[in-house]
């Protein structure tokens, strides 16, 4: 028969378990971020995309400007994706670098909606080639032009957040509504990335640049378009930052070399924490 | 006739065993306090040890030598006398045999088990008996105990039917000689242990693509039928497979995205079987013992109450014994039933996306009830349903302890006693 002075044991054990589990949870949340700071990978690149035309060597200029003010050089790789998939790298990891660029061109840079998805597609092949290769786990991205096209949508469709992390991602002068001024007529690629937008990953911090020559463009893309990219993140990242640069170097083609840029990216992809890379 | 003959020998054999079990239980619980002090307390990566920082403390780790050394001490003892009583117990019940027969027949099983476990070949590894220390199963000591008994028998009935009188010495060499010939074919077919124990570990599927809730519930039959038939070792936890492939994977990911949502696999037999159907062990006996503190009759719940301690940290084995569970039909079906239905409830739960699948490693001696929890990070609704399947499953055991371990059992106990 059940008596009432029983109960006590199974009472009694539930107490204990919830007062154990108070010191146990701490000491596990405490544990976890030990061990989340030891499974990130001490090499974390900043891999840059440019628009259609552009070759590998687009932002040779800007890695050039960011290691003359650096007191330690950042390693700058290059690879360009053929049409046939295989991979040209070129570059070398300097030791102690943990913040080396990695530029990933396409010998097939042409504009457009097609050609902007395979570079997406080309882009998956080469992030895993140079995880490969480098052996990292997260990264931070710059995207120049329909770059920063191709960064979205590789991260709507390739990016696989189960094996790699990605904080920051700026983007400079990229037209998410294409040539479109109008926001309320929503081209292709704008639908399709509004439509995967929920993919991209809530942790990361997004920054949105355009250039402004006469107010309303940088000389090829609108601001218009460029501000077409709240559609895509805003609500769903962590944090949306749009900026506009204006005054010299601010034309389209030169915003990669453009002194405020360069210290946007200093010191908001650059600039983040150190990796910790032993548990204590 | 010939039938009720062979089930009555099964009885005999059965019941020897109990009485066996029942005399050595003590040992066992005394092994296991320590075994319990040394996995939770003691060693550097023990709950107790980690929680509370007792690093700053040296003489914790060498309390974890000394109860190291007392556990195993203690277990091979155990086992010792659980083999000689078999062998004792079952003699008797057999053919009514004297004291000296008794005696004689331990003696036997006493041989038979150290000439078994005795390998020259491991000397490497520095232990000759490998078998002791807490390495043996039940079922081995009880299989030998009754090969024991049976050694002494057959010998016995050769005498007697060759007029001879049978001697101490004869029964020595017999005894020697065949355990040397078991053990050397036991070497020739190259088992890890030298019979039985491992023979269920071979059905495991984890090698195979199939879905998580399977492997769980078929890896959760095989733990529990191992520990029904006694093929586990006194002081040996069950694993809760944190190494299993799957639970990498989980939790690789799980550090990447700092995030326990959309994993790749997240049902998996870690996350499943190993954080919500071990709670005391395989068979879920933390419910089980719950259920006897509540209804059990006097001799149940001392056992229960003494036993409290190592099954909260998931060391059953006295409960194994005290009860006893081994070769129990009648405990069978809830064994089986109450981790499958935790199994199935936390499955859906996770589908649901209702609770986060546990993937991060807890130390070693965790309290039962709180592997889901840390596994999770720390998520209070896992403690919640964890609590939750605890008393789902002592719902469970509580039709067949009422109606099983108060009616025959305890009538046996009685007998035995």
């Amino acid at each position: 028969m059940l008596k009432k002075q029983n109960l006590i044991w199974v009472i009694g054990l539930i107490l204990i378990t919830m007062i154990l589990a108070l010191p146990a949870a701490g000491w596990m949340k405490k544990e976890v971020k030990s061990d989340r700071a030891a499974h990130r990978s001490a090499l974390d690149p900043i891999i840059m995309v440019p628009g259609s035309s552009a070759t590998q060597n687009r932002f040779d200029s800007l890695v050039k400007i960011i290691n003359h003010d650096s007191v330690h050089s950042h390693s700058l790789i290059k690879v360009t994706v053929e049409r046939n998939n295989k991979l040209r790298i070129s570059g070398k990891l300097l030791s102690h670098d943990h913040r080396p660029f990695m530029v990933i061109a396409f010998a097939d840079n042409a504009d457009g909606y097609q050609p902007v998805q395979r570079q997406a597609a080309w882009m998956n092949l080469a992030v895993n080639q140079l995880e490969k290769i480098y052996g990292f786990n997260r990264f931070s991205g710059i995207g120049h032009s329909n770059g920063g096209l191709i960064w979205t949508l590789y991260l709507e469709k390739y990016f696989d957040q189960n094996r790699f992390s990605i904080d920051r991602l700026m983007t400079i002068g990229t037209p998410y509504n294409f040539k479109e001024r109008n926001l309320n007529k929503k081209t292709n690629i704008l639908k399709e990335l509004i439509n995967g937008r929920k993919k991209i990953p809530k942790h990361l911090i997004v920054y949105s640049i355009n250039g402004s020559i006469n107010y309303s463009t940088d000389g090829l893309v609108a601001a218009e378009s460029v501000a077409a990219g709240k559609y895509v993140f805003q609500g769903q990242v962590a944090h949306y930052t749009r900026i506009t640069v204006t005054g010299d170097n601010t034309e389209h083609s030169d915003l990669p070399q453009n002194r405020q840029i360069i210290k946007l990216i200093e010191q908001n992809v650059l600039r983040t924490q150190k990796p910790q890379l032993e548990r204590k | 006739m010939k039938l009720n003959n062979k089930f009555a020998f099964l009885a005999n054999w059965r019941e020897s065993c109990w009485q066996s079990l029942r005399l050595s239980a003590p040992l066992l619980l005394l092994g296991l306090f320590f075994e319990c002090l040394n996995n939770s307390f003691f060693q550097p990566s023990s709950f107790f040890y980690q929680i509370f920082n007792f690093s700053h403390w040296h003489w914790v780790i060498e309390f974890g030598v000394v109860t190291t050394a007392l556990s195993q001490i203690c277990f091979s003892a155990f086992l010792l006398l659980l083999c000689m009583a078999t062998a004792a117990f079952h003699i008797q019940r057999c053919r009514t045999a004297n004291q000296t027969e008794r005696l004689q027949s331990a003696l036997a099983a006493l041989l038979l088990l150290l000439t078994i476990s005795y390998s020259h070949r491991i000397f490497s590894i520095g232990a000759g008996l490998n078998w002791l220390g807490g390495q043996a199963t039940f079922l081995e000591a009880i299989l030998v105990g009754l090969l024991g008994a049976a050694t002494y028998y057959g010998l016995q009935r050769l005498f007697v039917r060759k007029n001879w009188t049978l001697q101490l010495w004869q029964i020595t060499l017999a005894s020697l000689f065949e355990g040397g010939v078991i053990r050397e074919i036991n070497y020739f077919l190259q088992c890890n242990h030298w019979f039985l124990s491992n023979i269920l570990s071979y059905l495991n599927l984890s090698n195979y693509q199939l879905p998580g809730v399977i492997v769980a519930s078929w890896q959760s039959i095989l733990n529990t039928l191992q520990l029904w038939i006694g093929a586990v070792s006194p002081g040996n936890l069950t694993a809760d497979f944190n190494d299993d492939a799957a639970n990498s994977i989980n939790l690789a990911a799980a550090l990447t995205k700092n995030s326990l949502k959309d994993l790749p696999q997240p049902l998996n037999v870690h996350s499943l079987l190993g954080s919500y159907a071990l709670l005391g062990g395989s068979g879920q006996l933390l419910a089980l013992l719950l259920v006897l503190l509540l209804v059990g009759k006097q001799q149940q719940k001392r056992a229960a109450e003494l036993n409290l301690f190592p099954v909260f940290f998931n060391l059953n084995g006295g409960l194994l014994a005290e009860l006893p569970l081994i070769f129990n039909w009648r405990l069978l079906g809830p064994l089986l039933l109450a981790p499958l239905v935790s199994i199935w409830l936390a499955a859906a739960a996770i589908a649901l996306n209702i609770l986060p699948p546990a993937v991060y490693l807890v130390p070693n001696g965790t309290p039962a009830i709180l592997g889901a929890f840390l596994g999770t990070n720390g998520s209070w609704r896992v403690l919640i349903f964890t609590i939750l399947l605890l008393l789902i499953s002592m719902l469970i055991y509580y039709p067949f302890v009422k109606s099983s371990m108060c009616c025959k059992t305890n009538k046996g106990a009685a007998n035995l006693a």
